[in-house]
């Protein structure tokens, strides 16, 4: 995508950084415009996919009987962890977004499991594959206590099967909703996947037990043997490989691209992808990355920032270091903007885009960014001024000023130009228009700071800043 | 343009850098995170009780159509050039050798005051007793930073910092549910001066403002901010105009305001510039029956350091011909005498002009009032003299400009005199006599104020803190930042006396830190507040 007619620029290192991470300060970005976009992307990637699992708590084999008191030590516990995986999401960027991409596709809720161990095994297993193998993952996920405890795969025996896991196996996690698959198909799955039922108390680990599982032949898409676990997923990925590859593809369209599928020429490429490289990641989102139909004018500014984006898109790129001690607010923000980490809205998980956004939750977002951005004005308000001398070409001309600054933060060019010069008003604040005709007016002025946060409130409120 | 000469500031000096001094106010209050403003609902639609807020507000008490539009001249007005003291035209002229306003150039208010020829607009207004003026308006301590002074303007504290405005403090008073329940109709509407701190309450701001007349048009004519179906046609079109739609949707207050102008026409001549379309959208609001109160137009390009005649001219022409086209517009209505503009400026300027054919920051200076109810013309308060100067060379206020609000809240808005005080700071101003008084004067509601409450802040630890002069049964909830109800602290009747009560331990689940909000009813009444747990 570096040619002439298509060059390598600011544009599209930020259009890269907030679809695949959450954006990147003025010097990184200024980094990566110095590479060869090829081996910026390639780096990008293999950085995230090497990054170091966030390390295990104290409590990570935890189960009941080593709480004094479970109700209330197993709160702090999850408190903490929540810190945990914000300080992840502002540190880990790609590695981070994956980890979230996959705990929405598979999805468990801590409400309904409980157990802060079983938590953070579960996040642990997301992030260790979340760049690796998606059959791995899809394998383990299916032993997970986590998952066990929120699709019932522990009470699914075999005097009496539960299908709820089976079920969305096939109907959310590998095949898609009527894809290829039929109900005996559903029914049979379940009983391969007995066994697991091993419950000894909340945290601990529910193991495999022979004597409640299904030890008799089953009847799977057409082949019959006596499937277990592991083997049911061998053989689900090896005759439905086309219907998965083809699924997931989608999804990690929809989610990193546009919520509007190209044309299934190039799905088919990358799903062709993703099974030459018998289900590895890293390929498929490599070459998804590195294509020209990313970098596309077309695909820019068509996604809607989750609340995480929201948030965490602004701290990075206006450069705020936000305080380690404060990173539990991120969590109160996202989840009354309807994101709330390990409780997706349920087995389906959000559904994002547009689902996001109502007339509460957009005033909501606009006043959780408020919050941060007062939360850093009480640390250095020097930090405002910086935002602008950052970013700005200008040193004294407000409309450069505010035009620069409302670009750094929206996806594309404001589509109406008179918004343009409604955020130079608001801009120019109180300051009186005298100074700014005389060229007086300079960015070292002490109400710069202020001038700034009235900018950032306008640019808030801005339909083009909910979209990346 | 600012040459340097004898008498203009080196811009470097100390006292000129305190002129400019940093603008970094509203530190804390604002850092709880409610964006205000009451341009938005806060998803308060989840609220059952939203009744609409039962405020026994002093204003509705006062039942009477009256409006108040602030004028405010942004950047100093030169108040020698405005309102021209020929009783001693000799200092004035010498003071000012370029430029001094010719005295056959006069129109004579008075033997003693003359009004400049580019002001004639207003000879009528003052011939027929819609005009009067307070001279040497300022106060003690003359601080000759626009940013200072504008904010001691706004906020009457002219000795310490003080993040709220007065007409906010007003309003907080009256609106003690507004971030639950807000009013169907904005308090305020601010056009211009983005930043002041006038409607600024420590919960909110109580103004609906815009940044400039364009985006208050937009909305009056259209009901809408933001243009839904002009959008490029492809994804990004489609996003946009969903976000547009969707954001369009919050502004609660579109449609009242859409609606009210809708509902009246244009009944004068306006020219084509931006306080004339300023006055003549708040015309049309206040013909089509808004029910707002309380208005601000701003002008900029008072603050002449060079080249002041043309421009002072200029602005002054353009600000008094809007004035007349805005009375003709009423009149032709037949509000004409229950509207009062008020001219509002952060200094006068000094009497002796500098080098550069301007004149610099200032001290005292008149104030102008316009509209039928100021029953006849005249003058109120001494002019200063422009001999016995101040170290500035700046003349010494007469009257403090918190008696000219104090006047306009009590007389002319009907408030009661216990809640203007207190929305003063609990200064007691003189009244003046303007010309108007109240008959229909507002309850005031002593048990309003028999009980304080407010929440005290400590490491992981948010209490609230209520104080009763009588007991009476409380219901106290608390609220997420959306106006989702997240739990009730109490439900009883409380003895007379302090209570403290620890937020988070009163709560079924564990809170996490950020803002939120608790809301206080008792015996119907209704008060909401912010707060945050760290």
């Amino acid at each position: 995508m570096d040619t002439l007619a298509n060059p390598w620029d600011m544009v599209k290192v930020r259009h890269l950084a907030r679809r695949l991470g959450y954006g990147l300060d003025q010097a990184q970005e200024a980094m990566a415009l110095t590479q060869v976009p090829d081996v910026f992307i390639e780096n990008y990637i293999n950085t995230a996919a090497n990054y170091a699992l966030s390390p295990a708590p104290s409590w990570a084999f935890w189960s009941a009987s080593d709480y004094t008191n479970l109700n209330s030590e197993r709160t702090a516990q999850i408190q903490e962890w929540y810190t945990q995986v914000f300080n992840d999401t502002v540190n880990l960027n790609f590695r981070a977004r994956m980890t979230l991409f996959w705990h929405n596709h598979f999805v468990t809720r801590i409400e309904d499991y409980q157990a802060p161990s079983w938590m953070y095994q579960y996040y642990n297993l997301l992030q260790t594959h979340a760049l690796g193998n998606f059959k791995t993952l899809t394998k383990e996920m299916g032993k997970n206590e986590s998952m066990l405890v929120f699709l019932n795969g522990v009470l699914n025996n075999r005097f009496s099967p539960n299908e709820n896991y089976a079920r969305e196996l096939l109907e959310l996690f590998t095949l898609g909703e009527n894809n290829n698959y039929t109900q005996t198909d559903v029914v049979e799955t379940a009983r391969a996947l007995t066994g697991y039922n091993n419950f000894t108390e909340l945290g601990a680990p529910i193991a495999f037990q022979g004597s409640t599982f299904d030890n008799t032949p089953k009847t799977i898409f057409g082949a019959t043997a006596n499937y277990n676990h592991d083997s049911l997923i061998d053989h689900l990925f090896a005759v439905r490989a086309n219907e998965i590859s083809d699924f997931i593809v989608k999804k990690i369209y929809r989610a990193f691209i546009s919520p509007e599928l190209p044309t299934q020429n190039i799905i088919d490429q990358l799903a062709q992808t993703f099974r030459n490289a018998n289900w590895e990641i890293l390929p498929v989102v490599k070459q998804l990355f590195k294509s020209e139909h990313f970098f596309d004018p077309e695909a820019r500014a068509t996604v809607i920032k989750d609340p995480l984006d929201c948030l965490v898109l602004f701290i990075k790129e206006a450069n705020f270091n936000f305080p380690q001690a404060n990173l539990n607010t991120l969590f109160y923000l996202t989840s009354v903007l309807g994101q709330r980490y390990f409780n997706p809205i349920d087995v389906a998980g959000w559904q994002g885009d547009r689902d996001w956004v109502n007339s509460s939750t957009i005033t909501g977002r606009w006043q959780a960014q408020e919050y941060i951005m007062w939360t850093m004005w009480n640390i250095d308000q020097e930090l405002f001024r910086n935002i602008a001398l950052d970013n700005s070409t200008s040193l004294n001309d407000p409309a450069v000023i505010s035009r620069d600054i409302v670009d750094r933060f929206v996806p594309r060019s404001l589509y109406t130009a008179s918004d343009y010069t409604l955020a130079t008003t608001v801009f120019k604040g109180d300051v009186p228009e005298n100074y700014y005709t005389t060229m007086q007016w300079n960015l070292n002025w002490g109400s710069v700071p202020f001038q700034v946060i009235l900018l950032l409130q306008h640019i808030f409120r801005m339909p083009e800043f909910q979209l990346k | 343009m600012c040459t340097s000469d004898k008498k203009h500031q080196d811009p470097n000096s100390q006292a000129h850098r305190e002129e400019h001094e940093s603008w970094n106010r509203r530190t804390f209050l604002q850092a709880l995170g409610i964006a205000g403003a009451g341009a938005f609902t806060l998803g308060g639609s989840q609220i059952s009780s939203a009744m609409s807020s039962p405020i026994t507000a002093a204003l509705a008490a006062s039942t009477n159509d009256r409006v108040l539009v602030l004028i405010r001249l942004k950047g100093g007005n030169d108040g020698l050039n405005t309102i021209v003291p020929v009783y001693d035209y000799s200092t004035y002229a010498a003071n000012r050798a370029s430029i001094a306003l010719p005295q056959n150039s006069l129109y004579n208010l008075s033997p003693d005051f003359g009004l400049p020829s580019f002001m004639s607009s207003l000879q009528s207004r003052w011939g027929n007793g819609e005009m009067k003026i307070v001279h040497g308006v300022g106060y003690q301590g003359q601080n000759l930073s626009h940013f200072r002074s504008s904010d001691i303007w706004a906020s009457t504290e002219p000795a310490a910092v003080e993040e709220t405005g007065w007409m906010g403090r007003f309003f907080e008073n009256e609106f003690p549910n507004f971030l639950l329940s807000p009013p169907a109709v904005p308090p305020a509407i601010q056009i211009g001066s983005l930043g002041n701190l006038a409607f600024e309450g420590s919960q909110t701001n109580y103004a609906f403002s815009v940044a400039d007349p364009q985006q208050l048009y937009n909305l009056a004519q259209n009901g809408w901010q933001h243009d839904a179906l002009n959008v490029p046609a492809c994804t990004y079109g489609d996003q946009l105009s969903f976000l547009r739609s969707t954001t369009n949707n919050t502004f609660q207050y579109a449609g009242v305001i859409n609606n009210a102008y809708q509902a009246s026409v244009t009944q004068a001549t306006y020219g084509n510039h931006s306080i004339a379309e300023q006055f003549s959208i708040v015309a049309r609001l206040i013909k089509g029956q808004l029910g707002t109160k309380v208005y601000m137009v701003t002008l900029d390009g008072f603050d002449t350091h060079a080249n002041q005649a043309g421009t002072h001219a200029d602005r002054m022409q353009k600000l008094s011909e809007s004035i007349d086209a805005f009375y003709n517009d009423l009149a032709a209505y037949g509000n004409q005498d229950e509207v009062l503009c008020m001219t509002i400026s952060e200094f006068g300027r000094r009497v002796e002009e500098n080098g550069s054919n301007g004149t610099d920051h200032g001290a005292a200076a008149p104030m102008m009032l316009f509209g039928g109810g100021l029953n006849g013309n005249g003058f109120i308060g001494s002019h200063p003299s422009m001999t016995n100067l101040d170290a500035n060379g700046n003349m010494s206020y007469s009257t403090d400009f918190r008696a000219v609000y104090s006047t306009v809240m009590k007389e002319w808005l009907c408030i009661p005199p216990s809640i203007v005080d207190q929305a003063m700071l609990n200064g007691n101003f003189n009244t003046l006599n303007l010309g108007f008084n109240c008959t229909t004067a507002g309850v005031d509601h002593f048990t309003d104020r028999d009980f304080t409450h407010f929440v005290i802040h400590k490491p992981q630890q948010a209490s609230l803190h209520i104080q009763l002069e009588s007991g009476r049964k409380l219901d106290i909830r608390i609220y997420n930042m959306l106006g989702q109800e997240i739990g009730q602290l109490a439900n009883r009747y409380f003895l007379p006396g302090v209570h403290e009560m620890d937020i988070q331990e009163a709560l079924p689940s564990r809170t996490f830190s950020g803002p939120y909000i608790y809301k206080i009813e008792s015996a119907g009444k209704q008060y909401s507040s912010q707060f945050i747990i760290d």
